[in-house]
């Protein structure tokens, strides 16, 4: 029998008989009884059926017997008999007491109740089925909506799992992997899960975090969840960062049947971290690192300086030197600075833009620290010209020009300054400051040669240092160089 | 600072890659009466240390470009030349006591120069004495 699946709310084809009036209370089924009693027994007093008279009677006891139960069924039986035999009194004049009446009687009591029996008892059979069928019905409509539930709630559980873009995995409670969803095997690069389908969990985890997982298993099995970060390998040997939590998963008696772990990769963000971090502490390291040189330039200042008065002025113009020429470091994040960049920013102060300096050379870019010595020895250089020498009055000029040429198979600078215009010069003295930025310092920063010299018609300096080329371009001039200076990182810059 | 006897004037080598505060803790160093050697990484600083026996104290940066920082640098001194005296200074590394070679000192930079011309001078009476 195939039941739909509403078969529980509606009842089904023969079923639907009412085989309810056996419910009605008594009075009714007895007077239904009655009633049918009567109509036959008006029916026979018209009729006057000779040779049958009691065929009015006997249709109905079938329908008493099964629809209105055995006593309403026997009353009307009695009746029927009764109502019969006064009929055939009163229309043919026939004894209540003749032998043959009497058997014809108590021949239809009984037949008729035998008929009442055994239709009361079809009856109970079919209401019995009918309940069984019922119940049957229910009980599988409520199967197979559970069954629904079921199937619905594990595709949903499957979504979810295969949605989530952490590395879900499901552990026995010996910890060994039972199932990895999608995304994480993605992420642990496992192509075959099989081949880790049974592995212990931990194993995975190396060193301290082969003791974090170890730990967080015992917890999740005790029932209880915890959390830990570590580094661990993926089937191709890439390390990835996680953020794990372990839980355990509950049976319906509320014991822990098996392990849950979620690991979220967070490899990006620790590198971001330690990005930070580094950043961070090369900031710090740059802060301390200008301290500790404002310290040396405030005291070779003072060191140097005739009067406190002087010194203070130097000092501060040198403070401005050094500010300008970290501004323009900060550009390149400390890494490198363009020689015309360079002279440009540490001439501002002095009038670079007053036509009174020519400048001439390829590009080249100097170290942080390179820039930041030649900054200040260009400070001191044009200091001293606007002192003593060729920016002193408004004839004096300063020509400035570099170019790269070969020593020995290596690639060296030459940079000269040179002041013509200006009034006839004298050395100045060999213990300031500016000599010992421009002579001694620029040497060691740039591990070449510098040379001043103070000829009548204007200073002459040049200073020569290895450089380390980028390209191999020698002859196009353009080429990026680094000049001298460790650290310095090579700075991919568009030459224009 | 009055020096006694220049057969007897204490030796430093000042190592330090930062050219401007290597002249001031040079100028420093010889306002304390010490003969200056110079290195701008534990290359040179080596260098130095074979050529010119007579190098009492040896006053290094930490953080310098080459094939070893100053720590090293330190701890390799005092392994290949015991008796020679040790000021270690950083900017931004706080070095404790655990991580110095035996009986060096470490300094921060920027230098607390008051405290480190004391050291220096107790370092050198230390040497003419011995």
């Amino acid at each position: 029998m195939t039941l739909q699946s509403d078969a529980g709310s509606r009842p089904l084809g023969v079923w639907s008989l009412k085989l309810d009036l056996l419910q009605s209370p008594a009075a009714v089924r007895y007077g239904l009884a009655f009633l049918y009693v009567c109509l036959a027994s008006w029916l026979r007093w018209i009729l006057v059926l000779d040779n049958a008279p009691f065929l009015l009677y006997m249709p109905g006891m079938f329908v008493i017997g099964f629809l209105l139960g055995q006593g309403p069924g026997f009353a009307a039986t009695l009746l029927s008999a009764i109502a019969s035999d006064y009929i055939a009194f009163e229309r043919k004049g026939l004894s209540f007491w003749a032998p043959s009446q009497i058997v014809t009687s108590i021949l239809f009591i009984l037949i008729c109740g035998g008929l009442v029996l055994v239709c009361d008892a079809l009856r109970t059979a079919l209401l019995a089925r009918r309940s069984d069928l019922l119940s049957m019905s229910t009980s599988n409509a409520s199967l197979m909506e559970s069954q629904a539930a079921l199937e619905e709630s594990e595709a949903f559980l499957r979504s979810t799992l295969e949605s989530s873009p952490d590395c879900i995995k499901v552990l026995d409670l010996d910890a060994k992997v039972m199932f990895m969803n999608g995304p994480g095997r993605k992420a642990m690069d496992v192509v075959d899960f099989g081949k880790i389908e049974g592995c212990p969990w931990p194993d995975f985890w190396h060193d301290e975090y082969n003791e974090a997982a170890g730990v967080a298993i015992s917890q999740a099995r005790a029932g209880i969840t915890s959390r830990f970060q570590g580094q661990c390998l993926t089937v191709a040997g890439v390390a990835k960062w996680w953020d794990v939590v372990v839980a355990p998963i509950r049976g319906s008696d509320g014991q822990t049947q098996k392990l849950l772990s979620i690991s979220r990769d967070i490899t990006e963000q620790k590198h971001a971290e330690a990005q930070q971090r580094l950043l961070n502490h090369e900031l710090a390291h740059r802060m301390k690192n200008t301290l500790a040189m404002v310290q040396a330039i405030a005291n070779q200042t003072l060191r140097r300086s005739g009067s406190i008065a002087e010194a203070r002025n130097a000092f501060e113009a040198r403070l401005i030197a050094l500010g300008k020429a970290q501004d323009l470091l900060i550009a390149t994040h400390w890494e490198s600075a363009e020689l015309h960049d360079i002279l440009r920013n540490a001439l501002a102060p002095h009038g670079i833009d007053t036509g009174r300096f020519s400048i001439e050379g390829p590009d080249i870019r100097l170290s942080s620290r390179c820039s930041l010595a030649l900054s200040l020895a260009l400070h001191e250089l044009a200091t001293n010209a606007a002192k003593y020498g060729a920016l002193s009055v408004q004839t004096g000029r300063v020509l400035m020009n570099w170019t790269l040429y070969d020593d020995a198979g290596l690639t060296r600078m030459r940079f000269e300054w040179k002041e013509h215009g200006g009034p006839a010069v004298q050395a100045p003295s060999s213990t300031g400051f500016g000599s010992v930025m421009i002579e001694r310092s620029l040497v060691g920063y740039f591990k070449g040669t510098a040379d001043i010299q103070y000829p009548p018609d204007g200073a002459r300096f040049v200073l020569t240092a290895p450089v380390t080329r980028s390209q191999t371009d020698f002859s196009s001039g353009e080429a990026e160089v680094l000049a001298a200076g460790e650290r310095v990182l090579p700075t991919k810059v568009d030459i224009a | 600072m009055t020096i006694p006897d220049a057969s007897i004037r204490p030796s430093i080598l000042v190592v330090e890659d930062e050219i401007l505060i290597r002249l001031e803790l040079v100028d420093l160093v010889e306002e304390a009466g010490f003969l200056v050697y110079e290195a701008g990484n534990a290359d040179e600083a080596l260098r130095q240390l074979r050529d010119h026996h007579d190098i009492h104290v040896l006053i290094t940066d930490i953080d310098m470009p080459g094939s070893m920082d100053g720590l090293t640098l330190s701890h390799h001194v005092r392994d290949c030349w015991p008796p020679v005296r040790i000021i270690v200074a950083s900017s931004h590394v706080k070095v404790t006591a655990r991580e110095l070679p035996d009986h060096g000192v470490f300094i921060d930079k920027p230098y607390d120069t008051p405290r480190v011309r004391s050291l220096l001078s107790q370092i050198a009476g230390e040497i003419q004495r011995a």
